[in-house]
């Protein structure tokens, strides 16, 4: 399948943006994160993987745990700079201490 | 800010600004998984009724940081059954 090229547009802001930034992330009940590469470079213990071409990384985390995180790594991104504008970030009780294990492995 | 836009198994977190039109989201998508843009259809999450349209900013439409969207692809004539997996407890 052939692709059109893209029309310039000042308006546009798409134009900026790269698909190949993007990484899947696999939890362990098979759901599928699709995030910024950008965002997970943090985690430390997947530093390999990220530098690698690699683009889709099984966690071994429940979905809820791994969505928790990215949700994490992408306030850090937003919120590392305006420190003074950073809401709190919720965590459930349920899922505080899975969430501490998988944090601490990731080294985030 | 970043929303995330569910379907079945998946789950896109994708950078955004309040000003970006749904129109933008949806070209986001199709540039990552190559589903044309006129074939994707974004719902509200609070109500599965309410779909937006193409031209609504992300402000118009009260959708703000850390939003859930719902999307759906045409199916034929119409579009398929709204379906987000929830992962086994």
């Amino acid at each position: 399948m052939s692709k059109k090229p893209t029309k310039p547009n000042a308006k546009d802001t798409n134009t900026q943006f790269d698909p190949s930034v993007m990484i899947k992330l696999v939890s362990t009940d098979g759901m599928e994160f699709i995030v910024d590469r950008r965002c997970v470079i943090p985690a430390k213990a997947l530093k390999k993987q990220l530098e690698s071409e690699e683009t889709t990384i099984d966690l071994g985390f429940s979905a809820e745990i791994v969505e928790k995180l990215v949700q994490y790594l992408y306030y850090k991104m937003r919120y590392d700079h305006d420190p003074d504008n950073r809401p709190q970030f919720h965590i459930e009780p349920s899922i505080a201490l899975n969430l501490m294990v998988a944090a601490h492995y990731l080294q985030t | 800010m970043y929303v995330r836009i569910k379907r079945k198994k998946q789950t896109y977190f994708l950078h955004c600004e309040n000003t970006d039109t749904i129109k933008s989201l949806k070209e986001k998508i199709t540039a990552i998984n190559n589903t044309p843009y006129e074939n994707i259809q974004f719902h509200n999450s609070m109500d599965h009724e309410q779909v937006f349209q193409d031209e609504t900013t992300l402000q118009q439409g009260n959708i703000g940081n850390d939003a859930i969207i719902v999307m759906v692809y045409r199916d034929g004539d119409s579009w398929e059954p709204i379906q987000i997996d929830e992962p086994e407890q």
